[in-house]
């Protein structure tokens, strides 16, 4: 069958606005959006640029707007949404090209929540042990996969780009509610921040937006109830 | 390098009721605090005395204000119930797991109350109407024209 | 084996501001009070009154007893500060230019605190003339 695309591009060197390109190819329904986007890259028009890398949901390079939401391209068949299909950068980041955008500020915000086990004590013989109801607690939130796919799609981060995001939390919950960390007092110190949880409004599009299934905006309340409780 | 912060696509998010429902939170809030400051203005009319006030009050009195009032009154109560599924959402602990059966109660709930005032509010209107007007007076002169003034006779 | 204290790159530990967390709580306490005042008032005045019938001396006549007087500075105080604080995450989330918010943010404290002034001075200073 052959499948419309309207994909908006933008050339830093060309353009100061983006425009939007149409694309006719031939396709399976059992293909996926990110086969299309490579039959036009190969075969059509060598110009398009986007990222992927391991083009099996994992690596988390390929999100972008399919038909007016986040998605990842390689994990969307073509059959699972309506023809014509729209692809757009995701939003709120600077584009640098058609439909790569810079991450600087979505990693930025990953750090500042300090993304990794802290614990001054000796872990002794063997690695540091958890129980599988401790694991539990972290268990959806360890399956992140920083594609960005949710903090694109806040309402609060395009209009107030300082706004650290979803991602971000759900990283900094997946170490506060984690047994073996002891850092759990400062990554809440950094979210009370006036561009931290607090400034979420809970409109879900973060969570039907995850393409990992994580309940975003549960982890977000989570780590809102922590701080109001244990302040 | 050329940087551009957003590439303006003039397509919208296709986001989910909570999506819209923040907009409408928005918008509601800012006309609500608008209102305030000018229900504060009016009502600060009173101490000018008797007919300063009810000089100010007779321009609400016609039909196009008393639908601006159902409006009014929609967006206090819209802004009150949303409000209550907020917290419901940020306090209750399993709020976010049953997000989507709050926003059905709170249509629900919106709707029951919306449409028993939105009721009394225009029978009441030509009810008053009627009474204070000559004998003949139709519902389409109480529509068009402004309600006699009947505290001055 | 000696002890290592040197794991993970750690930032000093911050003192947070408590301000956002107050904020965003006491919107939703207020938010609780105000179902009460708020659309109680306006249920009083426009549903089961009819606002053709309000004149002076019904206002007068409600702000004989002091409980009415209290009531109304109740919903007067919260009404404007829920919304000079939702007013305010409104402007920080739309202006990113910091001079332009920073006069955006000292417009809206300067019109709530007059207006503040203003109903407070209407509520205690009133007194009726019939």
């Amino acid at each position: 069958m052959d499948i419309d695309l309207k994909i908006l591009r933008y050339d830093p060197e060309s353009d100061r606005k983006g425009h939007w390109e149409y694309y006719t190819v031939e396709a399976d329904p059992e293909e996926r959006i990110l086969d299309l986007l490579h039959k036009i890259k190969w075969f059509e028009d060598g110009t398009l640029s986007f990222r992927r890398s391991c083009a099996h949901g994992v690596c988390g390079s390929d999100a972008m707007v399919i038909n007016g939401e986040n998605m990842l391209a390689c994990q969307v068949l073509v059959k699972e949404v309506s023809n014509p299909i729209t692809i757009e950068p995701i939003r709120g980041l600077p584009v640098v090209k058609d439909l790569i955008v810079d991450m600087d500020p979505f990693f930025d915000s990953y750090k500042k929540i300090m993304p990794y086990l802290i614990n001054e004590n000796e872990p002794g013989e063997r690695e540091r042990l958890q129980s599988p109801e401790d694991r539990d607690k972290i268990e959806d939130t360890t399956k992140c996969i920083l594609c960005a796919a949710c903090t694109t799609s806040c309402p609060v981060f395009w209009t107030a780009d300082s706004y650290i995001g979803p991602a971000a939390i759900v990283n900094a919950h997946r170490f506060i509610y984690d047994s073996r960390d002891e850092g759990s007092k400062q990554r809440l110190e950094i979210l009370k921040d006036v561009n931290g949880a607090f400034r979420c409004r809970t409109a879900f599009n973060c969570t039907s937006a995850c393409p990992r299934g994580i309940q975003v905006t549960k982890a977000i309340e989570d780590v809102k109830r922590e701080t109001l409780l244990n302040n | 390098m050329a940087y551009q912060k957003i590439v303006s696509s003039g397509a919208v998010y296709k986001g989910k009721t909570g999506m819209w429902l923040y907009i409408f939170h928005r918008i509601t809030g800012v006309a609500l605090f608008g209102y305030l400051i000018l229900h504060i203005i009016s009502t600060a009319l009173i101490l000018l005395g008797p007919e300063v006030y009810e000089g100010a009050e007779a321009i609400y009195k016609n039909f196009y204000f008393r639908i601006a009032e159902i409006g009014l009154m929609a967006a206090i109560l819209a802004h009150a119930i949303n409000g209550l599924r907020i917290i419901a959402v940020d306090l209750w602990k399993r709020g976010s797991e049953f997000q989507k059966q709050l926003n059905i109660i709170s249509l629900v709930l919106f709707i029951a109350i919306f449409i028993p005032s939105t009721y009394k509010m225009t029978t009441s209107y030509f009810d008053i109407c009627l009474e204070k007007s000559q004998a003949g007076t139709t519902l389409t002169d109480c529509m068009i024209r402004p309600l006699p003034d009947w505290k001055s006779k | 084996m000696s002890t290592r204290t040197d794991w993970g790159r750690r930032e000093p530990p911050l003192k947070g501001s408590n301000f956002e967390l107050y904020g965003w709580f006491f919107m939703r306490i207020s938010g609780l009070l105000l179902v009460l005042l708020a659309v109680g008032h306006m249920f009083i005045m426009h549903v089961f009154n009819d606002t053709l019938n309000l004149d002076y001396e019904f206002v007068a006549a409600r702000w004989d007893t002091p409980y009415w007087r209290i009531f109304d500075w109740l919903l007067l105080t919260l009404s404007l500060l829920h919304g000079t604080n939702g007013l305010r995450v409104v402007l920080h989330d739309n202006l990113n230019d910091l001079t332009i918010r920073k006069l955006a943010l000292s417009a809206l404290y300067g019109t709530s605190l007059i207006f503040f002034i203003l109903g407070t001075y209407v509520i205690i200073a009133f007194v009726s003339q019939s």
